[in-house]
């Protein structure tokens, strides 16, 4: 199954693959391949290596998503970190 | 009266020292929802254009909307709205917190104050009674210590709506504080003043009665327990770090402002300022507004060392982007404390942080000098960043020049000082950047009460926000001008309903949608909708704001952005090369809302909306 994951870091893409998972993968699994990737260059309050806690919006086929749904082949998985207004 | 309504509004005529109830227009309430929508034609008759803002003739509109009260995510908020003393403009803020929910439950749809006391008072609305009181003894005192005294002496259940010092002085920057500590504020704009001019110190509410029921109870019930889920986990970052969590983030895009706009990047500052520092370090709680499942709010309180002793709201992202990063203040500690002394002394955080930075600059330029502010006002320096807002609240020495907002500061200190006083329509900007995301410009400039990123919020749609129901499938590119000026224009019409059905903002982040509010409203008020019938009341709504802007005198020549923005590249960061290109921009908005070259809304649009009586 290929999964298009990109990572949005300020409207523009900064990370983005195409991976191959197996089939019945998560958005998790998705999540934990892009950050053993790139987490190193992520942002602090974006996610926690130490923890693993991801603070940000998880999104499918921008739609808001959590870790645990299922992904179908040709989805594609937006990570962006919160919105902030006043 | 449909369901969702209490059906009554409390008018009160502090000249008269009398009060009394009004039914609510069922008509009204069709074409205009509640809230702010509701209170533009309201405002219109009560305190109509070219009224003086500080005298008694202006009008200060609190309203609730139809989802105040209820159980539908983040509803729990009401507006404000008046004539600007700070921008002379259409004036409204928004706020969450508890006192909406409490006047709904109290059986009011709002209250319309006019008139002046001749000595200070509150008002004391305990379900269906009204009384208005004398405030003597409040008079004075902060808004976390007024707070206390007032629910003592009427109900420890009561929520308080106050001004502090800043509002008694007429500071043009004053707000109005909600649910004290946890302070929930209508800022922007300057309704603190207003409220001041007319020697009213507060309105305490104690609503005992039901929440609203629904037209369709059950099938919003059930409606809402399908939806929540997916709500809680779009909220989960905000919940986990607030609104601050944005800081970073904005950093890294360009959008967080530095040093009164002129600088780029700041990694290491926003570093500190971040809701990871907060969580680390000050935090001490969070608490949720009425009917919300998100909870962006922080506790904080300071312990130890020069700015210990807060204790209460902790600072919002545009807190820290305009006290903190907008001043170079990169001491969280002291931001925290600068936050505090506004929620106390009742001034908008936003404005006051941009008139920190406007000092700041004008001090490096030698516009300012120590002697004119009683201590260096050095870049960075916590130290000049709290003792300017002390001086601000209290209307003394320097601060009493730049709590007339940044517009008339400037003119005051004169030489090149307009230069550095970052403002549209009177109204600081606030802490989203226009050259990180080009909509941003024209959704402040065309924004009715000034400079303000939640009439549009257009610059979550050039990020990552997709909003069907305006044509927005996907995000839109943040660096050009294309299909900007009728995104911009049917995202405001979007923020109109929003504002008068009483939804926050945030619920935008967490997944709920124009469709969800629909349903919601159709479910609640029994009124047959869709999103595109709620979002052309939007466009009713936003006209109709326009329309008080323009017999005020407002046009196109003040649609407009600071030359900083529109000239001064940051230069490095994530929006180093940009500049947002208002004038074309404008152009294609005019035409997408079906207004003049000078922007005035046409006669065809005004029939088109029904509006040809105003
Ligand atoms: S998201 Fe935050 S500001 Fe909005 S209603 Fe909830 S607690 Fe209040």
């Amino acid at each position: 199954m290929l999964v298009r994951i990109s990572v949005l870091l300020g409207a523009e893409c900064k990370e983005e693959a195409s991976l191959e998972l197996e089939e019945g993968a998560t958005v998790g699994d998705a999540f934990r391949r892009a950050a053993s990737l790139w987490s190193s260059k992520w942002p602090a309050g974006f996610y926690d290596r130490d923890s693993g806690d991801f603070y940000g919006t998880l999104m499918v086929n921008y739609r808001h998503a959590s870790m645990g749904d299922p992904l179908a082949d040709g989805d594609s998985v937006v990570l962006l970190p919160s919105m902030a207004g006043g | 009266m449909a369901c969702g309504y209490a059906g009554k509004i409390l008018y009160v005529d502090l000249s008269g020292m009398r009060h009394w109830a009004e039914p609510l227009d069922v008509g009204l309430s069709e074409r205009f929802i509640g809230g702010s929508g509701l209170a533009a034609p309201l405002l219109f008759k009560e305190a109509p254009p070219g009224t003086e803002p500080l005298s008694p003739d202006n009008a200060l509109i609190f309203l609730t909307g139809p989802f105040t009260g209820t159980m539908i995510p983040t509803s729990g908020r009401h507006c404000v709205v008046t004539r600007s003393p700070l921008t002379l403009t259409w004036g409204e803020c928004d706020a969450g917190g508890h006192w909406g929910t409490a006047l709904k439950r109290a059986g009011w749809d709002g209250i319309v104050v006019r008139g002046r006391a001749e000595y200070p008072v509150y008002l004391w609305v305990k379900d269906g009674h009204a009384e208005i009181r004398r405030a003597d003894r409040v008079w004075g005192m902060d808004v976390y210590d007024a707070d206390e005294a007032l629910r003592t002496e009427t109900s420890r259940d009561a929520v308080t709506g106050l001004i502090g010092p800043a509002g008694e002085k007429l500071v043009l920057l004053a707000s109005i504080v909600f649910d004290g500590r946890d302070a929930r504020v209508t800022a922007r704009g300057g309704p603190g003043a207003v409220m001041g001019s007319k020697l009213l110190k507060g309105i305490v509410v104690s609503g005992t009665g039901p929440r609203p029921s629904a037209h369709h109870q059950k099938s919003l019930d059930q409606d809402l327990k399908a939806r929540l889920p997916e709500i809680v986990r779009g909220g989960k970052a905000l919940n986990e770090y607030g609104s601050a969590n944005g800081v970073t983030g904005a950093e890294f895009s360009g959008d967080l402002p530095l040093m009164n706009w002129r600088k780029g990047s700041w990694p290491e500052g926003a570093a500190k300022l971040s809701g990871k520092a907060m969580a680390e370090t000050i935090l001490t709680g969070k608490f949720f507004c009425g009917a919300c499942v998100i909870g962006c709010g922080r506790r904080v309180a300071v312990k130890t060392g020069r700015w210990a002793g807060v204790d209460g709201a902790g600072p919002e992202y545009e807190s820290l982007g305009t006290l903190g990063s907008l001043c170079l203040v990169d001491d969280l500690e002291a931001v925290a404390k600068a936050t505090e002394l506004c929620n106390r002394l009742g001034l908008d955080t936003i404005s006051t942080g941009s008139a920190v930075a406007f000092a700041m600059e004008c001090y490096e330029k030698g516009l300012i000098t120590k002697a004119d502010a009683g201590l260096p006002l050095e870049w960075g320096s916590g130290e000049a960043l709290v003792t300017l807002v002390e001086q601000m609240g209290n209307a003394v020495g320097l601060g009493a020049v730049l709590g007339r907002g940044v517009k008339r500061a400037a003119q005051e200190i004169g030489g090149l000082a307009p230069e550095y006083a970052l403002h549209s329509k009177g109204l600081e900007l606030p802490a989203h950047d226009p050259r990180a995301y080009y909509s941003s410009a024209l959704s402040y400039a065309t924004s009715n009460r000034g400079a303000c990123h939640l009439a549009g919020l257009t610059h979550i749609f050039e990020r990552a926000t997709v909003m069907p129901e305006i044509g927005v499938e996907s995000p839109m590119d943040r660096f050009t001008g294309e299909g900007k000026g009728r995104m911009v224009a049917a995202a405001q019409n979007v923020m109109g309903v929003m504002d008068s059905l009483k939804v926050c903002k945030f619920g935008l982040f967490a997944g709920i949608t124009v469709t969800d509010m629909a349903r919601w409203y159709t479910l609640l008020t029994g009124r047959e909708t869709s999103p595109a019938a709620l979002i052309a009341i939007g466009e009713r709504i936003f006209n109709l704001k326009r329309v008080y802007n323009v017999r005020c005198g407002f046009s196109r020549k003040d649609d407009t952005m600071p030359d900083r923005i529109l000239t001064l590249r940051r230069g490095e960061g994530g929006a180093a090369r940009g500049l947002p290109p208002l004038g074309e921009h404008l152009a294609d908005y005019y035409e997408a809302r079906g207004w003049s070259e000078e922007g005035i809304p046409t006669r065809e649009t005004l029939e088109r909306l029904g509006l040809d009586g105003f």
